[in-house]
């Protein structure tokens, strides 16, 4: 049986329902994964070949 | 840590709630700035120590940075989308996973590993101001640091107490030294590089086992767990950037990269001088005046650092719901307390098992990762709801059963199962497969497959809110 769930402080129910109606930020686009690809993959790729 | 002077956002730092666009001003000048003074503290040192105990210093220097690297990818994608979305931190990212009572586990995760940095800043605060002390010429060369050490970390427990007790004024400014101490790491990196070259290139690693690529790989596999932990302090930081494009450079220039150029003066430090810490060798490369003026700086650094970081883990111990009532003072004191036990009682021991602590952040941090990625990626498909990160009670999306997502903690365990039978955390025995794989990958791996496989039959009983919009 599902609970009500408990009344949330005034303030952040504000802040959620700002974020619901769309304010909330975006994640990676792509020119993130690039940047990603690049530092965290091919970088370190490179970096162990030539170490190694 | 943020330092946004309206009431309503310092309100929503301290309770952990989301923040607003309007409130999300840093950008990636700001935020490079943040993460370098966050990541690049003394304990880089360290972290080059345990590097420089397998690997010669070109090898150590190019599989430390590929390390770190790798893990920073791992901590941006897993603890970074709903952080970046939602203007949360990285333990209120948790609850998708964990649910909405499980996030404790993380939580505690994330506990233990800012209490063990902050004991790893104290002890070195104690050890460089003893340093500075023999080089001003308040103390005799060779004074024992065995009885200083615990008496200095009692000294610095106590003045970070006194002063945390008014609350975050200052600490801010206390940070900003932190930004200086790159640039002083750096001078002292390019000194030991530039009088001890030859020596540096000839020196062998202590520790180096049989197997090149036993060596190798360790190396990899060290900076891999270093900056799998920073997805501690991550959250709380990207948060205050607008949007994922916004965060990218900056953590990957910003928090990862001053990491292992820092711990270069370790590397070179323990190979050469047979010493990764800076304090116990600048007068014998730099001179007198240098060591002062280094020493000066690292130890100031040492201090505001372990401030800032007290402060976050008390601010961060609110989340927990049995504490939110409890006073300032009390926060304050659990966090210090296991703080300043490590730096009395075992400072000796807790730097010599440095490498074991930084395997089994790797254990616990890397399935964490994993299961992030594979939730929000694959099974959320990145639909998250950001109502059901605070709503409490059964029948939320994320209440799962109870509170607790029994795939999540199936995914952590075999990811810790993995990583164990990969690479002991504390004897570094391993397997034969871990020279060719690491352990902390295939750690996240096998704890994203679980988590993938045990999800789908959560979403199948319509638990976890993975059919909401």
């Amino acid at each position: 049986v599902a609970e009500a769930p408990e009344e949330l402080p005034p303030e952040l129910e504000a802040r959620l329902a700002a974020l619901e109606a769309g304010a909330s930020g975006t994640d990676f686009d792509a020119v993130s994964w690039v940047w990603m690809v690049l530092f965290g993959i091919v970088l370190p790729l490179a970096l162990i070949l030539l170490g190694w | 840590l943020v330092s946004v002077g309206e009431p309503s956002v310092l309100a929503a730092d301290e309770n952990a709630w989301p923040l607003l666009p309007s409130e999300r001003t840093w950008g990636a000048a700001r935020l490079t700035l943040t993460l370098a003074t966050t990541a690049a503290a003394t304990w880089c040192y360290l972290i080059g120590e345990s590097v420089g105990s397998y690997l010669r210093f070109i090898q150590g220097a190019m599989t430390l940075t590929a390390g770190c690297f790798i893990g920073m990818l791992l901590v941006l994608l897993a603890a970074g989308p709903a952080c970046v979305r939602f203007g949360i931190d990285s333990v209120a990212a948790t609850k998708p996973q964990f649910g909405s009572r499980g996030w404790v586990v993380p939580a505690a995760l994330q506990a233990i590993s800012i209490i063990g940095w902050n004991s790893l800043l104290i002890i070195f605060f104690a050890k460089s101001a003893v340093q500075l002390g023999i080089a001003l010429g308040f103390m005799a060369p060779g004074t024992s640091s065995a009885v200083l050490v615990p008496l200095l970390t009692l000294f610095a427990c106590a003045v970070i107490f006194t002063a945390l007790r008014r609350g975050a004024t200052g600490v801010s400014l206390v940070s900003n030294i932190l930004f200086v101490h790159v640039f002083v790491g750096l001078w002292m990196l390019y000194l030991i590089v530039s009088h001890r070259w030859p020596e540096l290139i000839a020196a062998r690693p202590a520790l180096a086992a049989p197997h090149r690529l036993w060596n190798y790989t360790t190396g990899v596999e060290l900076g891999i767990g270093t900056t799998l932990s920073w997805w501690p302090y991550i959250g709380a930081m990207i948060r205050m950037a607008p949007n994922g494009r916004t965060v990218v450079l900056p953590v990957m220039l910003g928090m990862c990269l001053p990491v292992p150029l820092l711990s270069l003066i370790g590397l070179a430090g323990v190979l050469v001088l047979k010493s990764s810490d800076p304090s116990e060798w600048l007068r014998t490369v730099g001179g007198p005046t240098y060591a002062i003026v280094a020493l000066g700086f690292v130890t100031a650094a040492n201090f505001g650092t372990t401030t800032a970081g007290i402060y976050a883990s008390a601010v961060g111990l609110r989340n927990f719901r049995i504490l939110q009532r409890r006073s300032w003072t009390t926060l304050l004191l659990l966090t210090i307390m296991p703080v300043a036990c490590v730096g009395i009682f075992i400072p000796e021991l807790f730097f010599a098992k440095f490498g074991n602590f930084l395997a089994l952040i790797g254990v616990a941090f890397a399935p964490l990762c994993g299961i992030q990625i594979a939730d929000y990626f694959i099974l959320r498909r990145r639909r998250l709801d950001v109502r059901a990160l605070y709503a409490q009670g059964s029948g939320q999306p994320y209440s799962f059963w109870g509170g607790f997502n029994p795939a999540a903690l199936a995914a952590l365990a075999a990811g810790c199962a993995t990583y164990v039978l990969l690479l002991n955390p504390l004897s570094y025995r391993s397997s034969d497969w871990y020279p060719h794989l690491t352990a902390s990958l295939p750690a996240a791996a096998s704890a994203a497959l679980v988590y993938f496989l045990s999800g789908t039959l959560v979403r199948r009983a319509g638990r976890g809110g993975y059919h909401n919009p």
